[in-house]
Parts: structure tokens; sequence; C-alpha cells
């Protein structure tokens, strides 16, 4: 295509021009004047101080928004625990219902297999710093061998104590004898190893359980060690002296005192070790009933427990030990033969205890193996033959016991027994308890 | 052992007095002397402020005198299964029943109810 050399030169011409024009423009945008960068400056300082006291003044209220929504919930959350609170303390009194419950199944052999079942609630009412009251009942129910059914509820506290200091509380009602320790510490379903009590302390017993009337107890360190001490007055056992079945057995269980005659005991503890401890229990009295000539009883017993965690057997070994001594003087019973089975005179000092040791393996990490417990426990009572439930026995128990939680076990127990004038009852026995 | 007149009885009322006699001076001596004045504006305080802890409560950790004080008898319940008014009432009632001193008590139930919510 040909263009004219006019048109050429007019192009050059005018993109000369507009280069040089804009080259001008942009040198003119390129500076301001002295005044113009004061002006400015100012109102940048005057912008950056607006921003800043509107950026405080958000941060200020989003602050204080949290602050007001927090002080909200903490309102309602301390309205929910004074609620809470009140229900609980109702008032200053503090109540809490606690107790345990064991479901058994039991097979002697030669006799029929049955499960059972027995709860015992404890009631604890703390009045005050000083003022405690504890109830507890034994509630259980049994069929005997004419198929009568019934349930049996057993008052086994009833007792008010109040803390003279540190050392040393007083109280009186009914209450768990400071005899031996079985009855005391280890008698609750959820804590007693095996499915069943020690000879000593069970139907056949002769260590007083409970008693009615007051009671001094306390504890204090002896050096690096420990003592504690309980002394007591109560109304004190009575002799059985009408029944040919158990004529000269103590019945511990008397509320009233039937000779006028009260009964006084204590024991006294050491303990070298937290672990560890020694005792011995006194308690003696008049028991013969009124009208009946004069008996008196003096009941005696050692206790000795050793619990320690042993690395080397990557576990806890408990070995507990009692043993008791029951002397009670002689008496003739139906001495004129009108109550069909006398008269009868017997030497009335029976004696037995137990000794347990049981091994958990606590320090190993299954958890499963962590939780079994294996128990062995050698028991005996003796007595004479010519009382009326006497006779010696002794019993050799093996059991098993799977811990569930600190306050729940499933125990497997198999019991071979030995009595002197009687058929043997071995027996397989399982019991669930927990404490409540 | 028998014993047919029971020179014991008179022996074991000494054994009562002594030992209740014995707790009280214990515990005395534990809980201070008498003041006769408080701070200006608050009611007399009867009592100077009860020494430290003694025995194990003093020696050992709270938690350690939980696990060994408990274990003995049965195996010690963790903190949480009760509340702190519900552990109140239970160190009460085991003060009594597993032979704790008060300053026993008192440590075991400080370290219970810290860890029970």
């Amino acid at each position: 295509m040909n263009v004219p050399r006019g048109v050429n030169v007019a192009i050059f011409l005018a993109l000369a021009c507009s280069w040089a024009w804009a080259q001008e423009a942009v040198d003119a945008s390129k500076y301001v004047s002295r005044e113009e960068y004061e002006a400015l400056k100012k109102q940048m300082a005057a912008m950056q101080a607006e921003v800043a006291e509107m950026r405080k003044t958000n941060v200020d209220a989003a602050v204080n928004a949290d602050r007001l929504e927090m002080v909200d919930e903490m309102s309602e959350q301390i309205k929910t625990l004074q609620h809470q609170t009140n229900f609980l303390t109702s008032g200053a009194t503090k109540f809490f219902l606690t107790g345990d419950a064991a479901v058994n199944f039991t097979s002697p052999r030669g006799s029929p297999s049955t499960f059972g079942a027995k709860f015992n609630p404890l009631f604890l009412v703390q009045l005050d710093d000083r003022l405690f009251f504890e109830g507890g009942l034994d509630i259980a129910g049994s069929t005997n061998p004419d198929d009568q059914s019934s349930t049996t509820v057993g008052l086994t506290e009833a007792n008010i104590s109040y803390l003279v200091n540190k050392n040393l509380a007083v109280g009186g009602g009914w209450f768990t004898l400071p005899f031996a320790r079985f009855h005391n510490n280890y008698d609750a379903s959820w804590i007693n190893r095996l499915p069943d009590e020690p000879l000593p302390f069970g139907d056949r017993g002769i260590a007083p359980g409970n008693g009615m009337g007051l009671f001094a107890e306390g504890a204090a360190p002896l050096g690096r060690t420990q003592i504690n001490y309980a002394a007591y007055v109560i109304n004190g056992p009575s002799q059985i002296t009408n029944s040919g079945e158990n004529a000269g057995t103590l019945n511990f269980d008397s509320f009233d005192d039937l000779n006028n005659n009260k009964a006084v005991g204590g024991r006294i503890g050491w303990q070298p070790t937290t672990g560890s401890e020694i005792g011995y229990s006194i308690m003696g009295g008049r028991v013969n009933p009124n009208g009946f000539q004069r008996v008196d009883g003096v009941l005696q017993a050692v206790d000795a427990q050793y619990r320690k965690e042993i690395a080397r057997l990557y576990g806890t070994i408990d070995t507990r030990a009692e043993w008791v001594w029951s002397n009670v003087s002689k008496a003739t019973f139906d001495p004129t033969g009108a109550l069909m089975f006398g008269p009868l005179r017997f030497n009335n000092d029976r004696n037995g205890g137990y000794v347990q040791v049981s091994y958990r393996p606590t320090v190993l990490r299954n958890k499963y193996l962590r939780n079994i417990e294996p128990v062995i426990r050698y028991d005996t009572l003796e007595g004479s033959s010519h009382a009326p439930g006497g006779g010696d026995e002794c019993r050799l128990t093996l059991g098993l016991d799977y811990w569930v939680k600190a306050n729940a076990v499933f125990k497997i127990a198999y019991e071979c027994d030995n009595m002197k004038d009687a058929p043997d009852q071995d027996a397989f026995l399982a019991q669930f308890a927990i404490g409540l | 052992m028998r014993i047919q007149r029971y020179p014991a009885i008179p022996v074991l009322v000494v054994l009562v007095i002594s030992l209740t006699a014995g707790g009280v001076l214990l515990g005395c001596r534990a809980a201070g002397k008498t003041v006769s004045a408080g701070p200006p504006g608050q009611a007399a305080s009867t009592t100077r402020p009860a020494e430290g802890p003694q025995g194990w409560a003093a020696t050992m950790g709270h938690a350690e005198l939980w696990t060994q004080t408990c274990n003995r008898c049965h195996y010690a319940w963790s903190p949480d299964q009760l509340s702190p008014t519900q552990w109140e009432v239970v160190m009460r009632h085991m003060r009594l029943r597993a032979n704790l001193t008060g300053d026993e008590q008192k440590a075991i139930l400080e370290f219970l109810q810290s860890a029970s919510h």
C-alpha cells in the first residue's frame, strides 16, 4: 500500500507532540509543594489518631461484651451450685446414705444350693463439726424348711458421737464394739475378701459385735508410730440359760441389761507403720440373767495386720490374723430338769481365730490381671464338746476375687470344713458385693 | 485362762478412765492455750490457732496418706466417686471407724475434696 509522504510526516509530528505533552504532565505530578506536604502530613496524623481511637473503642466494647457474658455465665453457675449445696446440706446438717449390698450363692455338700441377698443401709448425719449420728440396718430374706419366707431387719448401728478434740471422741448408743478388728473394719461384704466370716466372728462366733452403752475412743501419734485406744461400758452380753440347743453361749445382741450389771472393755492398738497394726482387746462383766446363778465372763483378743506392696512380687500382700478367748465361769443349766435338757454342767471356755493372706498384683500393667486377688484363710473354733453348740471346727478356704472397681468385687471360694462332732460342711461359695 | 472371781473388772474400770483421761490430755495439749481477746471489731477468739498437724499427717503427703490409710482395710475409692460434701460426712464416719487422728481426717479430706471435682 502506498502512503503519501505528507501523511507520514504528519503522523510523525502528531506522535512526537503527544509524547512531549505526556512527559510534561508526568513531570508536573512528580513533586508537591511544601505547603501541600505539610497539609497532607497533618491530615495523615489526624486520620491515624482517628483510626486508633476507633480501634480502641471497638476493642473495649468487645472485651466488655465478653466480660458481661462471662459474668452472666458465672452467676448462673453460682446459682446452680447454691441450689445444689442447699439441697445437700439442708440447713447446717449434712446427710449421706451409704452402706453395702451383696448377692450370694452357697452350695454346701449334702445340702441344697441356694441364692441369697442382703442389703445394709448406713445413714450418716453430720449435725455440725463435732456432732455426728450414724444408723445402720441389716436387711435380708430367708426361707425356713417349712417353706415360710421372711425378711429380717436388724439394727446394726444407732449411735451419736461427739469430737472432744483431735485425739478423742465420745459417744453412746448401739455401736460396733472395738473388740478385735473384724466386726469393726473387715465385716462389710465389699471389704471382706471372702464370701463368709471367720468362725469366731460368724453365727457361732465368740467375739461380740455390737453393744449398747457409752464409748470413748481416739488415736494419737507416738514418735514415728501411732496408737489408737478405745474404752466402753455397755449393757453387756447375756448368757442363754433356758435352751438346750445353745445353753451357755453368750447373746451379744441383747439391747437391754438383764442383770443390772454392766460390762466394761477396751482395745489398744499400735501402728508401727500405716500398713501394719497389732492390738489387744478385753471385755468383762457378769453375764447371767436375773434369777440365775452368778456367771462371769471375760473375753480377750489379739489382732495383727501387715500390708505391704512388694516390688519383687509385682503386687501387694495383705495378712490379717486374730485370736479370741472366751472364758465364762461354769454353771449348772436346768438344774431340776424342768426344761428337759438338764441338769447340764460343762467347761465353758472357748477360743478361736483365723489367719488370712491375700495377694493382688497391683503393679502389673495388665488391668485384668491387676484386678485379680487370690485369698487363703485358715480359721478355727474350739470349745467343749459337752457344751451345746460346742465342739471343735476348723476350715481351710481358698478364694479368688475379681475387683470390678474399688467398691465392687466378685468372689468365689471353696471351703474345706472339718468338724469334730458333726458332719463336715464343705461348701462352694460365690458372692458379688458392692459398697454403696 | 479362766478367772472365777474377777479382779479384772476393777482393772478394766481403771483402764477405761485412764484411756479417756489420756485422750483428753493429748487433745488439749494439741489444741493450744486460751487467750482473752481477738482482733478489733471481731468476736474474741477463745483459743489460739491450733498447732500444725502432727504424726503421719505432718510427715506424709495428703495423697499418700489417703491411699495408705484407706487401703489398710479396703481399696481406696476414687475421689470423684463422691462430692466434696459427701466426702466430708464419710471422713467424719471414718474418723472413728478407722481410728484416725483429727489431723489425718483433715488432711485426707482436703485431698479428697480438692481432687473430687
